[in-house]
């Protein structure tokens, strides 16, 4: 078999690409051919997570609408088997580690070891198509899940987080936690499972990416053979209802009163995205985050005015892409609320950012991007956050960073709105 | 890979040599005996020397020029081994050949800048960067009690035994915090360059000759020496097992449990603990997972640890409300069959593959290859291969002794209530 090659220019690294006749994406990392290292990781996902809660399900033709949680709820229980052999106890016995993870846009199942490659990679293909959902091991996971939300709803950060979302987003998913809610929980049956299985744990809505001690062709034959064994079809697009999520806040303010000795306060600068004129999502991306870097981070004198006041002690900012919406979301434990607020604002009024910042960043990025090669894990997760958000695979990261330039900085940062924000106060009792 | 040590008078450097890497790695350890009236001090000293330094007047400054040196990392962490605190500083930065000519000696000079040119005049710490760090970080204390899983750990260590080492809470304490002064703060970190235990590594595509001239000219540290102390912290007896119980407003309970470890040789403590750890506590396929979150489920996590220098094992776990004692119950049962040998070969075998797994995951990480031989340097363990070996060759009735030696000392349940905590 002769797949696609694939060299990501600038940091000496070839990485290789199938797609199989049932629609799976195959992406292979291995490490160099002297590399001594031993272990592989894969990481076998799905576009699918906590977003998709209205769609029309495979075989049927209404839209309809399922409780929220369920791509999470669903992620525990492809952990059950039919014969009672739990993917935790496969995985133990040649030490090897297995997790899952449930995002807005996805869920990933990853494998980690350094042992049995071919048994591990075909095992993960084979749970993973493997659904087994009774309304006794439902009912048993809805407490385990409870238990997780609970754990959660103890950490005031966490408070402030879900309070933020609900209080920006109308529409959006967005506005519930990836777990949903003890009472959305408890809703969700066998059947439910089985819908959503059957819509998005489809090989032509999935991906498969592998890095470490492989070989490219051994991975395809083990992927293609292993997936032989289920029938699995190529599939028409999915339909999945999307929202216009309307620009304004749906609640500007809300304090809660909470455990807490020092104040949590969450933040969201709520703008449309068809504000800016750039409409390639990756380097969008590219230019927000440079402005996180330079405005926000270490290197920032506006971080270290508010240190050396003591207004936050510590305090984090990021945008949020919610479909047609931008969100820049501040988080922060504040020592000092009216005087940081006031300082934050005026500073988003006044944003700007020097070229020889830009240039001096960009090259702290593209050494990033060097260092990041010597880590087949770190190059996994990379594609998949690629493939994720942006549905391929990026093959010129670092061509991108050095094509950054002050008068496009400066474009997005003229069109960046924030007279629109919600703000979340987590204050302590006394 | 290839390993060396040399003997440098005032400390110890070890070079790793290897190719696995496109950066240098230099990680430099300071340690010495564990004195609860240090902690706070030493947090606060790494805090504030990652500011910056005489040469980088901000942290603006320090991270401007970080950049410049082709976004070479520095960062310091403190932690407690046994009898020892220590603090390791470390740096990772592009191998010249993807940067510049020298570009890593430039890099070495800024860490030498942060340990040994600290922005001290009069003998006090800088006024504005003391101002900052003790802010943020009474912040940081005062949030403890927010984070319920790290506060009933905390608390329950002390239930334990709260004389001992085993109980020092290593983010610090508020009320030593409100004693350190500019100038007290200085005296102790002249003590810290003056008579704490240093080693050095070096890790990656390097000279053996340049590495050793260059860290002789840059690091000159001149150390009192002193007799090493022992690692291992005494034993905590046990004659009942105490149960603590207070009340916090929370969705769920968190479980603390102390295991006391009792006589246990070094060759136990090395090996078939390890193996007995994982059976009992050690990952998701382990009898707490299967029984306490599978079976009942009463919790999403659940967990044991070793930490075999203070002979204790601690399980932690996020209990369903009012059903912690459900869990205890569990537990001690689990014991019992352990002690009983109840044990199935299968959960050995795969201890051991975890465990094997582990070894060879090490050179995924240039922090990992210096902490094994850091280990092997403290505390004399073997060196890789040989405990593969031995771990391999660990029997049953090993794992059964150990399990004997093990007794349950502290049950300690920060329950969970609608109503607002104290008692």
């Amino acid at each position: 078999m002769i797949m696609e090659k694939i060299e990501l220019k600038n940091v000496d690294k070839t990485i290789y690409r199938e797609v199989l006749d049932n629609g799976l994406e195959i992406i292979i990392i291995p490490n160099n051919e002297f590399s001594k290292k031993k272990n592989y990781y894969f990481n076998y996902g799905t576009y699918y997570g906590a977003l998709n809660n209205e769609f029309v399900p495979k075989g049927e033709s209404k839209m309809t609408r399922f409780p929220n949680g369920i791509a999470h709820f669903l992620e525990h229980k492809m952990f059950e088997s039919k014969d009672g052999i739990k993917p935790f106890d496969f995985y133990a016995k040649t030490g090897s580690y297995v997790n899952a993870f449930t995002s807005y846009k996805s869920t990933c199942y990853i494998v980690t070891g350094n042992k049995k490659m071919k048994e591990n990679l075909e095992y993960l293909l084979t749970f993973v198509n493997s659904p087994y959902f009774t309304d006794e091991n439902v009912a048993k996971e809805q407490g385990i899940i409870s238990e997780e939300a609970a754990m959660n709803d103890d950490n005031p950060d966490y408070l402030a987080y879900k309070t933020i979302n609900k209080n920006l987003y109308k529409l959006s998913p967005y506005n519930t936690p990836i777990l949903g809610t003890v009472s959305m929980i408890k809703k969700i049956t066998k059947e439910d499972l089985y819908a959503c299985y059957n819509t998005f744990y489809r090989p032509s809505n999935m991906f498969l990416v592998v890095g470490g001690a492989v070989s490219p062709d051994e991975v395809l034959k083990i992927t293609t053979d292993t997936l032989a064994r289920f029938n699995l079809e190529k599939d028409m697009d999915i339909k999945i209802k999307h929202y216009k999520e309307p620009v304004k806040v749906v609640k500007d303010y809300e304090e809660i009163k909470g455990e807490v000795q020092v104040e949590k306060l969450a933040m969201g600068f709520k703008m449309e995205k068809a504000k800016f004129r750039i409409k390639n999502k990756v380097i969008l991306d590219l230019y927000f985050n440079m402005i996180v870097s330079l405005c926000f981070g270490s290197s920032s004198e506006f971080r270290e005015m508010i240190r050396k006041r003591h207004l936050v002690s510590r305090s984090g900012y990021y945008f949020q892409d919610v479909d047609n919406i931008i969100t820049f979301m501040v988080e922060a434990d504040v020592l000092n609320y009216p005087v940081y607020i006031n300082e934050l604002e005026n500073y988003l009024a006044n944003l700007s950012i020097e070229e020889k910042d830009l240039e001096r960043m960009k090259k702290v990025w593209i050494s990033s991007e060097v260092i990041k090669t010597d880590y087949a894990d770190n190059l996994v997760d990379n594609v998949v956050d690629e493939l994720v958000n942006y549905h391929k695979v990026i093959d010129n990261y670092v061509g991108l960073i050095k094509n950054m330039n002050i008068t496009t900085m400066r474009e997005v940062i003229s069109s960046l709105d924030f007279s629109n924000k919600a703000i979340v106060r987590v204050v302590g009792e006394k | 890979m290839n390993y060396v040590k040399k003997e440098m008078g005032a400390y110890n450097l070890h070079i790793i040599k290897t190719n696995l890497y496109k950066t240098i790695t230099v990680k430099i350890f300071f340690r010495e005996k564990a004195l609860k009236e240090n902690i706070t001090k030493r947090n606060f000293l790494s805090r504030i020397m990652m500011l910056g330094s005489n040469d980088y007047k901000t942290k603006v400054e320090l991270t401007k020029a970080e950049q410049d040196l082709y976004a070479v990392n520095i960062s310091g962490t403190n932690r407690r081994i046994g009898n020892y605190l220590d603090t390791g500083i470390s740096l990772k930065v592009l191998h010249d050949k993807y940067t510049e000519e020298g570009n890593f000696e430039k890099s070495l000079d800024l860490l030498d800048s942060l340990i040994f040119n600290p922005k001290v005049t009069n003998k006090a710490f800088d006024e504005t960067d003391f101002n900052t760090v003790y802010e943020e970080y009474k912040a940081d204390l005062n949030s403890l009690v927010e984070n319920k899983m790290t506060y009933a750990l905390i608390k329950g260590l002390e239930a334990t035994n709260d004389k001992s080492v085993i109980s020092y809470r290593g983010i610090g304490y508020l009320e030593d915090l409100e004693k350190i002064t500019r100038e007290n703060l200085y005296s102790y970190y002249e003590e810290v360059i003056k008579h704490d235990f240093v080693d050095i590594f070096v890790l990656g595509d390097v000279d053996e000759e340049y590495i050793t001239n260059v860290i002789r000219e840059k690091f000159k540290i001149n150390t009192f020496k002193k007799q090493p102390i022992k690692a291992l912290v005494e034993e905590t007896k046990t004659s009942r097992t105490k149960m603590v119980k207070e009340k916090a407003s929370a969705e769920q309970d968190n479980l603390i449990i102390t295991l006391s470890l009792n006589n246990l040789t070094d060759y136990e403590r090395n090996y078939p603990l390890s193996l007995y750890n994982a059976i009992l506590g050690g990952g998701s396929e382990s009898l707490l997972f299967t029984e306490i979150r599978e079976k009942n489920s009463l919790a999403y996590y659940v967990s044991s640890t070793p930490n075999k220098l203070d002979n204790l094992i601690i399980i932690r776990g996020g209990i369903t409300k009012d059903k912690s004692m459900d869990a205890v119950n569990i537990v001690k049962k689990l014991l019992k069959n352990l002690e009983a040998g109840k044990i199935d070969d299968d959960r050995i075998v795969k201890a051991k593959e975890y465990y094997t797994s582990a070894i060879d995951d090490i050179i995924e990480s240039p922090f990992q290859i210096i902490e094994s031989y850091y280990m092997i340097e403290l505390l004399g363990v073997d060196d890789i291969e040989t405990k593969r070996k031995k771990m391999l060759k660990v029997t049953k009735e090993e794992i059964i002794a150990v399990a004997k030696k093990v007794k349950m000392n502290t049950v300690y349940i920060l329950e969970g209530s609608d109503d607002n905590g104290e008692n």
